[in-house]
Order: C-alpha cells, then sequence, then structure tokens
C-alpha cells in the first residue's frame, strides 16, 4: 500500500519534470480512485517535482519554455487532486496573498509560477495581474488582511516603485511577508528595502515562494503545537 | 530521417502542410536553444466562397499533429515546444509565449509560403486561408529554403478588394513589419462595423485561395 502511494508520488514528480501532463492526470486520478491523501500527492509529488524543475533551471538543463509546461503539467494534476483536499488546519495554512506586477509592467512569466505555488499550498490568492497601480497593492493588502505580498517588475524603469509600495504597506503593517522579484532586481537591493523575499526570475522566485510558504507552515504547525 | 518521422506524424495526424525553418534570427531569447521550427499548416474549410474563420476543426487537427510532433521529439530526447493555432482555447502558463512568436515566421523561414500584400501568409499549397501552428525544436533539422519576399508580383486583387482601403500594395521582404503592407487600424475600424466581426475579402479575392476560387489561380500564371 505505502509502496504504490510512493511509485504514484514518483509518477507525479516525473510527470512534472519531464513536462508530461497526460501522466500527471492519469497519476493523480489514481491517487484519488486508490483512496490515497490528496494534500500529501500535492505537495510531495507535485510541488516537489517543481523544486525539481527549479534546480534544473538553475543548472541551465530547464530553459523557459520547460518550466513553462511543467507548471502546466502540475496544473492539470492539481487542478484533480485540490477539490479532494480535506482541510485539516493543523496542517493547511490560511492564509492570504496578494499578488502582481507593479504599473508599467507587463512581464508575468514569474508573478504566475508564483502564484501557482501559493495557491498549492492552500493559500487564498488575490491576483490583481499586470501593470498594478502602487497604490492598489497597499489598498488590497490591507483590505484582504493577507499574510502574503509579491510584487515583480521586468524593468529598471519600474522597479522603484515596489520599494514605495514595501514602505507604506510596512507602515501600516509591519507583520506582511513581502517577496520582490524580477530580472533588475538584486538580493541586496531587495534587502535593503526590506523585502522579505527576493526571487531573481521565474523558477527562482518559484523555489523562494515554496521557502517562505515552508516557513510559514512551520510556523503555524509549532503555534498549533503550543496552543 | 527525424525530419521524415515528423512528417509522417504530423501528416498522419491531420496537418496539410509540414515544413522546418531555421528561426534563429530574432527569436526572443526565452525561447533558449529552440532555434528550429516545425511548421504545421491547414486549409480553412470554404463553403458557398466563404471561408470558415475560427474553423474549430482544422485548429483541432492541428493541434493533435502539433503534439505527435512533440511526441516524436520528446522520444528523440529533443526539446520542443508547441505553439498552437489560433484562436487559443484555455489559458495556461505556456501562453506566455505565444505571442512572442509568429506562425508566420515558421512558415517563411521553413518555405512553405510568404506574406502576401493583404498580411497573410500566402501558401502556394494551401492558399491564403488556412491556419497554422509551430513546434519549436532544438533538433538539428535540416531546413528548407526560407522566402526571403513576396511572390505576389503585380496582383493587387486583395488591395482592389478591401472595403476599408487598408492595403499598401507592397512587396514583403523579410523584415518587414505588418504595419509596413497594412493600416491596421482601417482594417480594424472596418471590422469594428461589421456585426460579425468578419470580412475576409482579402483573402477571398486573393488567386491562391483555391478553396474559394479555383478558377482564379490558373488566371495569375
Amino acid at each position: 500500500m505505502a509502496d504504490r502511494f510512493q511509485e504514484l508520488l514518483e509518477e507525479l514528480r516525473q510527470g512534472v519534470t519531464e513536462y508530461d501532463e497526460e501522466r500527471v492526470k492519469v497519476a493523480a486520478q489514481a491517487v484519488l480512485d486508490e483512496g490515497f491523501d490528496a494534500y500529501d500527492a500535492v505537495m510531495n509529488g507535485l510541488a516537489a517535482g517543481m523544486e525539481e524543475v527549479g534546480r534544473l533551471f538553475g543548472a541551465n538543463e530547464y530553459f523557459v519554455p520547460e518550466v513553462l509546461m511543467c507548471a502546466d503539467a502540475l496544473y492539470g494534476g492539481l487542478e484533480i487532486l485540490r477539490p479532494h483536499i480535506e482541510v485539516d488546519p493543523s496542517r493547511q495554512v490560511k492564509g492570504a496573498v496578494v499578488i502582481g506586477t507593479v504599473e508599467g509592467d507587463v512581464h508575468d512569466i514569474g508573478k504566475n509560477l508564483v502564484k501557482l505555488m501559493f495557491e498549492i499550498a492552500g493559500f487564498t490568492v488575490h491576483d490583481l495581474g499586470r501593470d498594478v497601480p502602487l497604490e492598489k497593492f497597499v489598498e488590497e493588502v490591507l483590505s484582504t488582511d493577507s499574510d502574503f505580498l509579491c510584487m515583480s517588475a521586468m524593468m529598471t524603469t519600474t522597479m522603484g516603485g515596489m520599494k514605495q509600495v514595501i514602505d507604506q504597506v510596512r507602515q501600516k503593517n509591519p507583520n506582511v511577508k513581502i517577496m520582490v522579484g524580477g530580472a533588475p532586481l538584486t538580493g541586496d537591493l531587495a534587502q535593503r528595502w526590506g523585502a522579505d523575499g527576493y526571487g531573481k526570475d521565474a523558477p527562482n522566485a518559484l523555489q523562494e515562494a515554496l521557502r517562505m510558504v515552508g516557513s510559514l507552515r512551520e510556523m503555524h504547525q509549532e503555534a498549533a503545537k503550543g496552543g | 530521417m527525424l525530419e521524415r518521422e515528423i512528417t509522417q506524424a504530423a501528416l498522419a495526424a491531420g496537418a496539410e502542410a509540414v515544413g522546418f525553418g531555421d528561426v534563429s534570427e530574432g527569436l526572443y531569447p526565452e525561447f533558449g536553444p529552440l532555434i528550429r521550427a516545425v511548421s504545421l499548416g491547414c486549409g480553412l474549410e470554404a463553403s458557398g466562397g466563404r471561408v470558415r474563420f475560427p474553423d474549430a476543426a482544422a485548429t483541432a487537427r492541428l493541434a493533435t499533429a502539433a503534439r505527435a510532433v512533440a511526441g516524436v521529439l520528446r522520444r528523440a530526447r529533443r526539446r520542443f515546444f508547441i505553439l498552437p493555432a489560433e484562436p487559443v482555447r484555455q489559458p495556461c502558463y505556456c501562453a506566455a509565449l505565444y505571442d512572442r512568436f509568429s506562425h508566420k515566421v515558421a512558415a517563411t523561414c521553413a518555405g512553405l509560403g510568404w506574406i502576401g500584400k493583404n498580411g497573410l501568409l500566402v501558401s502556394p499549397q494551401l492558399g491564403p486561408a488556412a491556419v497554422w501552428a509551430t513546434v519549436l525544436t532544438d533538433a538539428p533539422l535540416a531546413v528548407g529554403e526560407p522566402m526571403l519576399q513576396g511572390r505576389c508580383g503585380k496582383c493587387d486583387a486583395c488591395r482592389r478588394a478591401c472595403p476599408a482601403r487598408a492595403m499598401r500594395g507592397r512587396q514583403w521582404r523579410r523584415g518587414m513589419q505588418l504595419t509596413d503592407l497594412l493600416d491596421l487600424d482601417a482594417c480594424r475600424r472596418h471590422l469594428g462595423r461589421q456585426a460579425d466581426r468578419e470580412c475576409g475579402r482579402c483573402m477571398a479575392a486573393c488567386p491562391y485561395n483555391f478553396a474559394a476560387t479555383p478558377r482564379k489561380r490558373t488566371a495569375l500564371r
């Protein structure tokens, strides 16, 4: 039984890393049909596969087209599994994230991948889309009481807006975790602006999102144990 | 070898035109090493002199053909990326790259056709009334002789047929923008006035549009 589940997890992982959507869908359906845990399959199958994709991209074995195909394969499996995830407060993160690309910027590949990672982790995602006015980010974070704010910019001319948003959000709610990304940024700059996370490009942003989601989940688990 | 396998797979899946092109020039850097294109075409259904667009059957055949080509490339352990025929159905992550490549580039690089004075891809095999899909790959495919300029000659049937007078009547050369050939705003304004948002007269008037007007082809020669 356990062996069979391991086998299916491996199928999901490989289906994602080899961008084989059909294979992912078949394995996801098998997870449900054979009575295994959907949440476990998402985290240790689909998400684990995507982590490997991030590594392959970092090693220059994968390029942007492959990463996007992997994301589509993952999503095919997620659509099947997600309705069957049982909400268990001890492991499910209850949180919300606001995400978008800043005013003047329409490049949203990285933004969409990060969004996917938050969706997988069970977050409510408020996607503001592309070319979002700066004040909209601040408003949305406050009105939805979100835990995370993710912004990206691909151009040096637009990235400065992110600093303004960080300052304004921090003034009103210092606990919001903020992640920024995009080619013109550096980790150093992101840190100086007061961001908690930084993703250089789409797959790196994805790894960073997984890390941040992971650390938040640990915090929740600690809190659950303590309480 | 691989070329033949790809061609057979594509034709068996319903594509009507298959060619290979070197698309490295001007390719968006996001595509990385995917500098070869497999160009796939399928003629549109025509009835009563009118061409059907969108033609769901043709689009579906091209989708099947593109998947078949990708399957051959996967088995050959080559990289691939499918750019589906328009209009694209569901939203997906891959769509982020769809508007960064033109099927016309793939088809002209593969030598399957040229850009007519109407801005449409004109293929001697399929005419202007066709849909196209592309599979980009890093496989070192033997490529066709690219079309570098239009072969419309003195014909300006499309320009004369255009109710918006959008065509400038210029012969296409590689590197030209669509706006060099057409007044796109004039075309859009006209389409906006049409109840069904269709016009297609530039397609129907083309002597290569044998589906709709089989006679005219001889007239051109």
